[in-house]
């Protein structure tokens, strides 16, 4: 089946709130969407291949509509005040793909969201990074790398804070840790797809 | 740099062909340069150029090259280290030393990826005598067809 985007945009905010339930739809029928695009698309790849022109396409209209569900579910987390059972499922699933960002990878926290939020199974999820992930390796890694690079050199200069500190300062010293967590949210400014800027 | 081959190299290879020897043994000596490299890392003997050289020169996967060598343009932005507020919004800002040369997981990750791919190379799609010489080549002057023909006089093929 091929993919086609819905035609018309999703009300996104707070107006949206004051009518509870109003994006549901839109954002149930723009997952199916997905999850079967992501699927047929690796039928297609895997019944002779597609051309790469056609494959890209595809695979960038499927990225943006994940972007817009992406942006449409964190609106749910976001108002964590609304107390509906959405509110707390996405809420839930943004905070521990965050802390799998941080704790593991890029990757795991991807994993996460696409298999919790789309519904994909483990065999889906692995037909889309085959289709996937040769465009979005470089840069990937290049990001993953550069974060370890620079997580690890903070730890080291907080081990030799810590070392070289007297003993009275080391109550301040543990606020460091906390300080590095909250550095890391601040820096985030990608979300899981790598595009959204997390305005939180 | 002289090459040598040791009795048991030379035994090993014994069965091979000409052309297999020849692989093997730069191969070997390829897997002793990458070693030594390695070494040299942790005795702190190297710097940022050698590492930029080893990763433009080694990697034959192109993607992994890039994203290393990104990585060592991020790092050479901050040569006095990345200011880094630690301790929270009222922290004070600290300059942090961002040095691949320095850092552990960036040496990890090279040697983890350099492994992997020198596996691919040899396991999946064969490795040419001229491909290997040239990589090989000498340590220190010299050219690769030196180092290939001296390889093959102490092979004695």
């Amino acid at each position: 089946m091929p993919f086609k985007e819905p035609d018309k945009e999703p009300v996104i905010g707070k107006s949206s709130w004051d009518r509870p339930g109003s994006t549901l739809p839109f954002l149930g029928q723009r997952i199916e969407r997905v999850r079967s695009g992501i699927e047929s698309l690796a039928r297609d790849e895997k019944l002779g291949g597609l051309p790469s022109r056609e494959r890209n396409a595809r695979v960038k209209m499927l990225r943006t509509s994940m972007q817009l569900i992406k942006r449409q579910t964190l609106s749910f987390a976001y108002n964590r005040g609304v107390a509906n059972e959405l509110s707390e499922k996405y809420d839930k699933i943004t905070m521990r793909s965050r802390r799998l960002k941080k704790k593991k990878s890029r990757r795991a926290a991807r994993n996460y969201w696409l298999k919790e939020t789309l519904g994909l199974s483990d065999e889906w999820l692995e037909e889309w990074h085959l289709l996937t992930d040769v465009e979005s390796a470089p840069y990937d890694m290049t990001e993953d790398l550069w974060r370890n690079v620079v997580v690890e050199a903070k730890e080291e200069y907080l081990k030799k804070a810590r070392a070289s500190a007297p003993v009275e300062a080391l109550d301040g010293i543990d606020a460091f840790d906390a300080g590095l967590a909250e550095l890391e949210d601040e820096n985030d400014l990608e979300d899981d797809d790598g595009d959204l800027i997390d305005t939180r | 740099m002289a090459i040598s081959s040791t009795p048991v190299e030379r035994e090993r290879f014994a069965d091979l062909s000409n052309a297999h020897k020849t692989n093997m043994f730069l191969a070997q000596h390829l897997n002793r340069q990458v070693k030594r490299f390695f070494a040299d890392w942790e005795e702190g003997n190297i710097d940022m150029t050698d590492l930029r050289e080893a990763i433009s020169f080694w990697f034959m996967n192109s993607e992994l090259r890039t994203a290393f060598l990104n990585v060592l343009d991020l790092a050479e932005k901050y040569p006095n280290g990345m200011p880094q507020q630690i301790g929270g919004r009222r922290g004070k800002i600290v300059l942090v030393s961002v040095s691949p040369l320095t850092s552990g997981i960036f040496r990890r990750e090279l040697r983890k990826h350099l492994f992997n791919d020198f596996s691919q190379r040899f396991q999946n799609m064969g490795e040419v005598l001229s491909m290997l010489a040239w990589l090989v080549g000498e340590d220190r002057g010299g050219s690769p067809s030196e180092s290939l023909r001296s390889a093959t006089d102490i092979l004695g093929l």
